[in-house]
């Protein structure tokens, strides 16, 4: 299985959203990086064929991402999504099943299941309006899964969800990624860096790094410096480097900065991360 | 093997966790819903107001014709006035995906956005078609100007709503456009109402009336053909 994005350009009037982005995705798990802006949900609505492209095509396996034939292999869970106020959890996901084409005894067993694992069993018929960011957000994922989809776009998936949800969550997407291909953004830097193969950032529509997570922290290896210093060096440093991070220590500061060399006497070298290298690429960008 | 040794065997032994279960399962084949299955499928999601709605108008038109039946030629502007409300809430309910912020979530399911809206539209089509014709030869039969033009005055003020209210739709987000699309059927139930008795027979006002009509039917069906072709409504975040 190969989802195929070829030069792929979405332009709204002045502004270009995507611009030419190129990618060959196959099982395993990918995860989108990027500021607000940077293109990440439009680049997943044109990949669930929501939204026509301005230029480019994408396709999987030959299939046109605008014919229904692709959508049975898709489950997506958009950044925000309703729900009709009379809902309950399992009206909501019996909707859904009949919207993707399974039928009502197929969805019962489905929903039943997925409720489960979502650990929504005791609210299933509970009106989704009680319920709180989390669930609501669990119900987005169980609904994604209704078709056991061979390609799975998840925005922003972990958003709203407590740690222990997310590291569940993140279990399920690992696991899942063995046999599909799953695209998932998301601003939890630590999300992406425990279940992705494959890391993408996005900055201004473009597609500004594709690869492993050793291959895209290679870029700031050795480069990341913690250091202690004063007020007044803190500000002049502050002007000087990317900082990653500061906190207060009594009358000094910590620091922990991007550089090409040692930036003082008793800085130390640490190892990088993938948060250094989000922080390094997008500080000073709305987060 | 004897039969209670055979039971004795399947209460001592507890059976094997089944293997593989859920890959087996994934691999087989199961009948999928057809559009038409889809469509019917959807009759059960359509709100109790709109069924509601439509009999209450039906149920206005017998009521005048066994009550007063001479007086149905004056009173064919009730039902006009009627059923912009009826054209309000299809509309209301064809639009629901936007109202509630489902479309997303609809679009990429594979009997997508347009098909739900298609299929919300058949089933309320096939309703109001049934409503309209209905309390037209009810009436029809009872006026003197007959069924067609019975027809006409009160599929007029239903398609102008039925235009107002889609294109309200198409340019308001949310509840807003609800409340908006209620307040232009309004004004079609009363544009119809003021001039009251005896208004079918003046001079010209046919005109107007199949003017009006041509215009709703022309507004309605351009608001179609966005609903059902139109993709780009996801406007950057």
């Amino acid at each position: 299985m190969e989802l195929k994005i070829d030069r792929v350009t979405k332009k709204y009037d002045k502004k270009i959203a995507c611009d030419r982005i190129s990618l060959t995705l196959e099982k395993g798990v990918y995860g989108l990086l990027g500021a607000n802006g940077a293109g990440k949900t439009t680049l997943m609505r044109m990949i669930c064929g929501i939204l026509d492209p301005s230029s480019g095509s994408l396709s999987c396996d030959g299939i046109d991402v605008s014919q229904e034939e692709y959508r049975e292999l898709l489950g997506y869970l958009p950044q925000d999504f309703g729900y009709y106020p009379e809902f309950t959890a399992q009206d909501f996901m019996m909707y859904i099943a009949a919207l993707k084409g399974i039928p009502k005894s197929k969805a019962k067993v489905k929903t039943a299941e997925l409720l489960e694992m979502v650990s929504l069993k005791n609210e299933a018929k509970k009106k989704i309006k009680t319920f709180s960011g989390g669930m609501k957000q669990r119900l987005g994922i169980a609904q994604a899964l209704l078709n056991d989809p061979k390609i799975l776009v998840l925005d922003e998936p972990t958003a709203g969800l407590d740690p222990k949800e997310r590291i569940k969550f993140r279990n399920i997407i690992s696991r899942m990624g063995a046999d599909r291909i799953i695209l998932l953004s998301t601003h939890i830097v630590s999300d992406i860096e425990h279940i992705a193969n494959t890391i993408l950032i996005m900055k201004d529509g473009q597609m500004i790094h594709e690869g492993s997570l050793e291959d895209i922290i290679a870029v700031i290896r050795d480069k990341v410096w913690e250091c202690s210093v004063s007020c007044t060096e803190a500000d002049e440093y502050g002007e000087k480097y990317p900082i990653i991070n500061t906190r207060n220590e009594g009358d000094m500061v910590f620091l922990r900065l991007v550089s090409d060399e040692k930036p003082c006497e008793d800085a130390n070298n640490v190892e990088a991360t993938l948060e250094d290298l989000y922080l390094y690429y997008f500080s000073g960008e709305e987060a | 093997m004897k039969l209670n040794l055979k039971s004795e065997i399947k209460t001592a032994l507890e059976p094997p966790e089944p293997k593989g279960r859920a890959s087996f399962l994934a691999v087989i084949p199961y009948p999928k819903l057809t559009y038409s299955k889809f469509v019917f499928s959807q009759i059960g999601y359509i709100r109790k107001r709109v069924w509601f709605v439509s009999a209450a108008v039906v149920f206005a038109a017998v009521r005048i014709v066994c009550a007063i039946p001479e007086e149905a030629k004056f009173l064919v502007w009730l039902i006009a006035a009627l059923v912009p409300f009826l054209a309000m809430l299809t509309t209301v309910e064809i639009s629901r995906s936007k109202i509630y912020g489902m479309s997303e979530i609809e679009a990429g399911c594979r009997f997508s956005l347009p098909q739900v809206t298609g299929a919300r539209m058949i089933i309320l089509g096939i309703c109001n078609f049934a409503v309209i014709i209905t309390v037209s030869i009810l009436l029809g039969n009872h006026v003197p100007f007959g069924v067609a033009r019975s027809a006409l005055y009160i599929f007029t003020p239903y398609i102008v709503a039925s235009g107002i209210s889609f294109m309200i739709f198409s340019k308001v987000k949310g509840q807003e456009a609800a409340y908006l699309s209620a307040a232009a059927a309004l004004a079609v139930s009363l544009a119809g109402v003021i001039p009251i008795r005896g208004i079918y027979e003046k001079p010209l006002v046919n005109l107007y009336i199949i003017a009006a009509c041509l215009g709703g039917t022309l507004m309605a069906a351009a608001q179609t053909k966005k609903l059902l072709f139109g993709k780009d409504s996801y406007l950057w975040n």
